[in-house]
């Protein structure tokens, strides 16, 4: 997914039809540097969407119930890649719930 | 970029800012979504001499698919700019969004609140942008905090 970036100078162009007044702020803002978590930190603290029930300790839940998604975090990979495989596809309250990772390894800078 | 490009036509992408310039110099919020699932958070304020936030983060296709469904579920893509309040000294709000193959960048004021969205000639319009925005702005919050945090457990 990562390879599929595209030039954002051109992004209107692109599509099929526009419409709008356009912008006159800059869109590009590609020389500001942005902070990113170092990649062990994050993978140690794992997020997803989705509500976790079961065996899983979910130490902390933001449940947006009107939201539709929430983000989940557990102390441990292992704990969230358990909570992704048990819960993922299951139903809630009669919907169908999909459980996965919330964030992935960016693209190399 | 050259012409002759073949772009694909499910390229996914949200931006939106909200901003002014006044005494503490260009204070704005700015998020984005790019195709390759990077998110950026911008937060400028020269209050107090305070400096740029910027976050970055990569979300995976499952935040993605949800954030289209935000952003379908808002019907903004039927939506028009045309007759919504010109950006004042007040400030400006910016939303781009490319998907499905159709691209809208609409420019307004701030809204202050749902009672201007009443008042406006295209309330309807108006409404969904200003619904979709605190979606949007909830989502990225979300997303960045959790990040973020400085004591994760």
């Amino acid at each position: 997914m990562a390879e599929n970036d595209v030039d954002m100078e051109d992004i209107g162009a692109s599509a099929g039809k526009s419409k709008g007044r356009g912008l006159t702020t800059s869109r590009n803002r590609e020389k500001i540097v942005y902070d990113v978590v170092d990649e062990d930190q994050s993978t140690g603290s794992a997020e997803k969407s989705g509500n976790v029930g079961g065996p899983q300790r979910s130490v902390e839940e933001e449940l947006d119930f009107l939201k539709g998604y929430a983000l989940v975090e557990y102390g441990t990979q292992k704990e969230a890649t358990e909570a992704i495989e048990k819960c993922n596809g299951t139903d809630l309250l009669g919907q169908n719930i999909n459980v996965d990772w919330c964030f992935i390894r960016g693209a190399k800078k | 970029m050259s012409g002759d490009e073949v772009k694909p036509s499910n390229d996914f992408y949200v931006r939106y800012y909200v901003g002014h310039k006044g005494k503490f110099g260009h204070e704005f919020l700015e998020f984005e979504f790019r195709p390759n699932g990077a998110l950026r958070y911008a937060n400028n304020s020269n209050y107090k001499n305070d400096t740029m936030i910027r976050k970055e983060a990569t979300v995976s296709e499952s935040v993605l698919t949800e954030l289209k469904r935000i952003i379908e579920d808002s019907e903004i893509m039927q939506e028009d700019d045309s007759s919504w309040p010109e950006p004042d000294k007040v400030g400006r709000q910016e939303l781009e969004i490319l998907y499905n193959n159709e691209h809208i960048s609409f420019t307004t004021g701030k809204i202050g609140a749902l009672a201007d969205v009443n008042n406006s000639k295209d309330p309807n319009g108006l409404r969904s942008f200003y619904y979709l925005v605190q979606d949007l702005k909830c989502l990225v919050f979300s997303l960045i905090g959790l990040h973020f945090k400085i004591k994760p457990i």
